[in-house]
């Protein structure tokens, strides 16, 4: 699916909506892509997360590697930290036109934070800021209140939202119906924004075929894999590597 | 689609859960991997009449929930690791004074600052080492978030019904990983809270303390302490058996995060042919001794797991008493075993029990 994304991509929204999934799905998928059309392509994923102390993007970063996409985190240990930091090269890259990028906010306005402090760069780039929603998380009661925490990114960010993603879900348990329930949401959202829905994302493994017809008003759907969920449940995160046996035995 | 179901985070579901369960006062002071407690908690409170407060330490944060508590409040604080550490005066206090608090701890790295990744090494800490004097307090120990959402009221309640403050641990992992969650719709238990002090006017004295300066006294006032922990003993007990039906010859121990990673490696196990079962402690003080007990008979080795560098394993021992081996695997540091280390270790030890 060609979503025609702009060259730097950045996922905003609230805590815990699904930025750092999507910003690695849609990374990989962007390479996959240019590798399929035979396209020599840069990609990065720049984590700015200063908020999630575990499940960051940065914790995929050998997977990201290997598929060809540059990670752009704090470096050595200062990645396992929770100090508000950002890695030195990302001012630098955002203007490069020959990367596309991704860039993984932390959530709400306290994470947005962190991008108010290179909006001068990103604001002179071709950019789209989408603002990541899932219904199911708290504090989405409302379209009011989703709209105040999105005015408030804004504020945070210095940036404007172009754009939302709907990304509704239940981990393994979510239905077509979850998708839809959240869509409707979404869609007033982003009818109060006057910005599009960019995409709609959907759990890679909702087996239900999706019945959503491409009427003029779907968005494109987006098929999200889970790299976010710890080892034992088949994540890629927080699990040492198969062969690291500890030290003494 | 009902509201009542949440994607939350460990730490959210715990804030929620205990707003729910009726704890209107949240005093603590921020620390990895827990900020989301006091976060929420900042949010929500003010919603629901409650008071949220930033305490300028951990330790300031507990003699607050000694001064809450002690006004017949449901009160509550959260920390980690370190940050619990500092609490261990105030706690004894709480639990010399009878009131009733939650503590929460979602434990990281140590020792000293350690790290913020995955951990257990507060077992020790919290069922035996939290704070000075003779006491104890209940440990409640979740491996799902579910669990803990549904631990929070029961948090509560044990803390009234006693009068003596009630611990809930999980390990990083279970702070911070997202599952969905149902909140039960009973509404919050009501205790006679006649002791409480809350303004002399009209009113007894009451005085509430835990200075006893004659010995006598003091033994007596430890020894009414004690008949309350021997009912706790009695009654609180609790505990899983999974995978236990079949008299599996290995009994895997683990709680928390662990016994879920032990459940994956089980299931590979059993395909493999292996025999093996989960004893999970739910509390780790008062730790499920009977329920262990029933099955040492019938059980050819126990393989304590944690995520530390052997501390249940202490309790598991005290109960199997030398009638069967009982070993030991972990990792310590924050790093989390995997399921392929955990089915690894089983076969290994497998092979040394012989026909």
């Amino acid at each position: 699916m060609d979503l025609d994304l702009r060259r730097v991509v950045v996922l905003t929204g609230p805590y815990g909506s699904g930025k750092t999934e999507l910003a690695i799905g849609l990374a990989l998928g962007t390479i996959e892509r240019a590798k399929r059309e035979g396209q020599q392509l840069r990609v990065a994923l720049a984590d700015i997360d200063v908020l999630k102390p575990y499940f960051r993007s940065r914790e995929a970063k050998d997977q990201l590697r290997e598929a060809g996409i540059a990670v752009i985190a704090p470096p050595g240990g200062l990645a396992n930290s929770d100090l508000p930091i950002m890695a030195a090269e990302l001012r630098g890259t955002i203007p490069r036109e020959d990367v596309t990028l991704f860039l993984d906010v932390g959530g709400d306005p306290v994470g947005a934070r962190a991008l108010g402090s290179i909006s001068d760069v990103v604001q002179a780039a071709a950019h789209e800021l989408l603002l990541v929603l899932n219904r199911y998380r708290p504090f989405m009661d409302s379209c009011e209140q989703v709209l105040e925490t999105a005015r408030q990114i804004e504020q945070a960010s210095h940036l404007a939202i172009t754009g939302v993603i709907s990304n509704t879900h239940m981990l393994e348990a979510t239905t077509l119906q979850d998708v839809l329930w959240g869509l409707e949401l979404s869609r007033e959202v982003a009818s109060a924004l006057g910005v599009p829905i960019r995409m709609v994302g959907v759990p890679e493994d909702l087996d239900q075929d999706l019945q959503m017809k491409p009427t003029s008003d779907m968005p494109p759907v987006l098929r999200v894999r889970r790299f976010m969920k710890p080892g034992f449940l088949g994540g890629v995160v927080l699990a040492p590597a198969a062969e690291s046996a500890r030290p003494q035995s | 689609m009902a509201q009542e179901r949440l994607l939350m985070k460990g730490t959210e579901a715990i804030a929620e859960a205990a707003i729910r369960a009726g704890c209107n006062f949240f005093f603590g002071y921020p620390i990895t991997p827990q900020n989301e407690i006091p976060e929420y908690m900042s949010r929500r409170m003010p919603q629901v009449g409650g008071l949220y407060l930033q305490a300028e330490s951990e330790v300031s944060a507990i003699n607050m929930l000694y001064g809450a508590g002690g006004s017949g409040v449901r009160v509550m604080t959260s920390s980690s690791s370190p940050g619990v550490a500092l609490m261990s005066e105030g706690f004894s206090y709480i639990i010399g004074s009878e009131l009733p608090v939650v503590v929460v701890n979602i434990m990281r790295g140590g020792p000293g600052l350690g790290d913020i990744a995955p951990s257990q090494g507060d077992y020790a800490q919290m069922t035996k080492g939290f704070g000075h004097g003779d006491k104890h307090a209940i440990v409640l120990a979740p491996s799902t978030v579910q669990e803990a959402v549904d631990m929070m009221a029961l948090a509560f309640d044990l803390a009234d019904e006693y009068r003596n403050p009630v611990v809930l641990i999980g390990d990083g992992l279970i702070g911070q990983m997202m599952e969905p969650v149902v909140f039960p719709a009973t509404a919050p238990k009501q205790f006679d809270k006649s002791w409480a002090a809350t303004g002399h006017k009209g009113k007894d004295r009451k005085i509430i303390h835990s200075l006893y300066l004659e010995p006598e006294e003091l033994e007596r006032h430890v020894l009414k302490l004690f008949r309350k922990f021997d009912a706790m003993e009695a009654k609180e007990q609790r505990h899983e058996m999974f995978m236990a039906d079949d008299d599996p010859p290995i009994m895997i121990c683990a709680y928390g995060t662990t016994a879920r990673i032990a459940k994956t490696a089980m299931r590979e196990l059993r395909k493999k042919g292996i025999k093996v079962g989960l004893f999970r402690p739910i509390t780790a003080w008062p730790f499920p001794n009977v329920a262990l007990e029933a099955i040492v008979d019938k059980t050819r080795s126990f393989l304590c797991i944690e995520m530390n560098m052997g501390q249940m394993i202490d309790d598991v021992r005290m109960v199997v008493r030398g009638r069967r081996p009982v070993s030991f695997y972990g990792r310590t540091g924050g790093v989390v075993p995997t399921v392929e280390e955990i089915v690894k270790k089983v076969i290994e030890h497998n092979a040394t029990l012989g026909a």
